[in-house]
């Protein structure tokens, strides 16, 4: 924001924003064969920033809430548990409270249909398309299921053994990095898809001669392709695919990597099954009556050998996030970040707003050289950028 | 603008550190809308965890040491059980994501298995076990009246509670079930009385929030 945040403020405006998002305001129980979200009846809380960010919420402290919202100085913090929403679904209702939070400091703005309103809850067709299981309403059982995916390569260097995480952005045009794109005949995604694949080339991949792919997990918003306005998870994914077997490995030999993945991938064919890969275990009665302790130890087993496995990076583009007509005289920019592990250490984030394109490195481990080849080679390119991060020195 | 030495990148925040590099930068902040607040670490859990292994140990120790003294050896295993016990309730109480009805549970739990080992090495006459003839119904009825009691304070009816009552009630009609089969003798009126309550006031909870109770139980058994 452009001015400090009041936290009184911020508070009525999440009420508000809950009313209009009633599948935010859950909490999560345990059933006997499934967890189930149960609507929640105590006050929301918002509290002040810590730089660990993106930790596991504490139930109990945040009464209940599968969501934080917290502030420093004149920064807005949503975190968001994934079964809640996905980054679509969370920005619309992190505009929301920005929106409400705007208003109730009388900023004047208009709803031009940016934000969802309030008023919308009136209509009991959106409504119950918003909180409708886009998954399971989109699950086809005559299609095919997805092929198995071999492991990806993954990086090997020293991470954190705290709960700590580095989170460097850097902020830039998002014009001249549109621009840059274009000259690849690429869009932004595909253009930093390319640069990642590059930089994990030049640092990693070259030095161990692993013969495991590169393997980029793209999250894509499935609700362009099936019509959804659901407001419930709803995100697929593409993995592209790097082996660098070719002769010369520079920028554009990985950006057609990500560009040939985006082709073969991004078709309402390929997302069904996707889709069918994703629900149809759910779908077994066999499966469905299985208590959920035994799930629980399937599934841990199953993510532990598999999990994270396949993926070696994490790289998610939210797009441009598009406000009210004069909210940029409030608002500077909007960050976005995705969550790492020790197994995939470091992901990364792009959001654009007003020109402002951020780019968001989440990373658990204790070398950035990463990051600082991403950032050179986009600086090479021409693009000025400004760098900020939760690092003090202390770490 | 502060640039870094090194990679020269333009670093916006208050660091101390390049991001990129992590050479050491200084110079004046131009632009505080990106700055972090300053490290703390929340680490509590390890802290209490570690207190509370130190109480455990220390309280071991003296309530040894005090039986010797007072020659009364017999008690010293219960002791340093109930105390662990204890100790455990109150560890898994500070960690909890746990309400009141299950943290009642647990000390219910705590609080028989003491009473059982306080009968078993004391007692010479081990074939009337005071804990369960007298102490168990008197503490599933003191546990149910509190967990009523909290959930009319809060003024909401917790369906975990049920269950947990659910939980302390079974384990007195099996307590019965298994006296009934060997003898009337073993039966106390006091006993009695306690546990005809508890199954009274909790026949009485169901019937009066029936629907919720309904409701929750299609929730908690969907497939």
């Amino acid at each position: 924001m452009n001015q400090d945040v009041q936290s009184e403020f911020l508070v009525e405006a999440l009420k508000l924003s809950l009313m209009r998002f009633p599948t935010f305001n859950v909490k999560i129980k345990k059933g006997f064969f499934w967890f189930y979200l149960d609507r929640n009846k105590k006050q929301p809380i918002v509290k002040m920033e810590n730089n660990y960010v993106l930790r596991s919420i504490n139930l109990r402290q945040n009464r209940g809430f599968l969501f934080t919202l917290s502030y420093f100085e004149n920064r807005i913090n949503l975190e968001i548990f994934h079964s809640l929403s996905d980054g679509a679904g969370g920005m619309e209702f992190f505009k929301s409270i920005t929106y409400n939070y705007l208003n109730l400091l009388n900023s004047g703005l208009i709803n031009d249909g940016t934000v969802k309103a309030l008023e919308e809850l009136d209509d009991d067709v959106l409504i119950k398309e918003e909180i409708s299981d886009s998954f399971v309403f989109n699950y086809k059982n005559d299609v095919d299921k997805y092929d198995s995916e071999k492991t990806a390569f993954r990086i090997d260097e020293k991470i954190y053994t705290s709960n700590w995480s580095d989170l460097i952005q850097a902020e830039m045009s998002s014009t001249e990095l549109k621009k840059i794109a274009k000259q690849y005949d690429a869009t932004i995604t595909e253009y930093l898809g390319g640069i990642i694949h590059l930089a994990i080339y030049n640092l990693y991949y070259k030095k161990c001669k692993s013969t495991k792919p590169v393997k980029l997990f793209i999250p894509v918003n499935a609700r362009k392709f099936f019509n959804s306005r659901s407001i419930r998870n709803f995100v697929l994914y593409v993995r592209t695919e790097a082996d660098y077997s070719e002769d010369k490995i520079d920028l554009e030999t990985c950006i057609n990597y990500v560009k040939q993945t985006f082709k073969k991938e991004l078709t309402k064919e390929r997302l069904e099954q996707r889709i069918k890969s994703n629900v149809h275990l759910e779908k077994k009665i066999a499966l469905r009556i299985v208590p959920l302790f035994l799930k629980n130890i399937t599934v841990k087993i199953g993510y532990l050998f598999l999990g994270t496995n396949i993926n070696t990076m994490l790289f998610s583009n939210l797009g441009v996030i598009k406000m009210p007509e004069g909210s940029s005289e409030f608002i500077h920019r909007f960050d976005f970040c995705l969550g790492s592990c020790t197994r995939t250490p470091i992901s990364c984030a792009g959001v654009s707003y007003n020109d402002v394109f951020v780019l968001s490195f989440i990373s658990k481990m204790k070398d950035n050289s990463l990051v600082s080849y991403i950032f050179k080679t986009i600086g090479k390119e021409g693009i000025s950028i400004k760098v900020n991060t939760n690092i003090k020195g202390e770490v | 603008m502060r640039k870094c030495p090194e990679c020269i990148t333009e670093v916006t925040d208050d660091t101390h550190k390049c991001p990129v590099c992590k050479s050491k930068i200084s110079g004046e902040i131009t632009n505080r809308f990106v700055t972090y607040p300053t490290i703390y670490k929340v680490d509590r859990i390890r802290l209490y965890r570690f207190l509370f292994l130190l109480f455990s140990i220390i309280s071991t120790i003296v309530v040894v040491i005090a039986d010797f003294q007072v020659k009364s050896r017999n008690i010293t295993i219960p002791h340093v059980f109930f105390i662990l016990l204890l100790n455990v309730f109150i560890f898994n109480s500070l960690n909890f994501k746990k309400d009141i009805s299950s943290r009642i549970l647990l000390f219910d739990i705590f609080l028989m298995l003491y009473f059982l080992s306080l009968d078993y090495f004391v007692l010479i006459d081990r074939t009337e076990f005071l804990s369960l003839l007298y102490i168990a119904p008197i503490v599933l009825f003191a546990s149910l009246s509190f967990m009523i009691f909290f959930s009319l304070i809060d003024n909401t009816f917790a369906f975990s509670s049920v269950l947990h009552i659910l939980i302390l009630i079974a384990s007195g009609v099996l307590y019965y079930l298994i006296t009934f089969s060997k003898s009337f003798e073993y039966l106390r009126i006091p006993s009695i009385v306690c546990f005809s309550l508890s199954v009274f006031c909790f026949l009485t909870m169901i019937i009066v929030h029936r629907k919720i109770v309904f409701e929750e139980l299609k929730k908690r058994f969907h497939i």
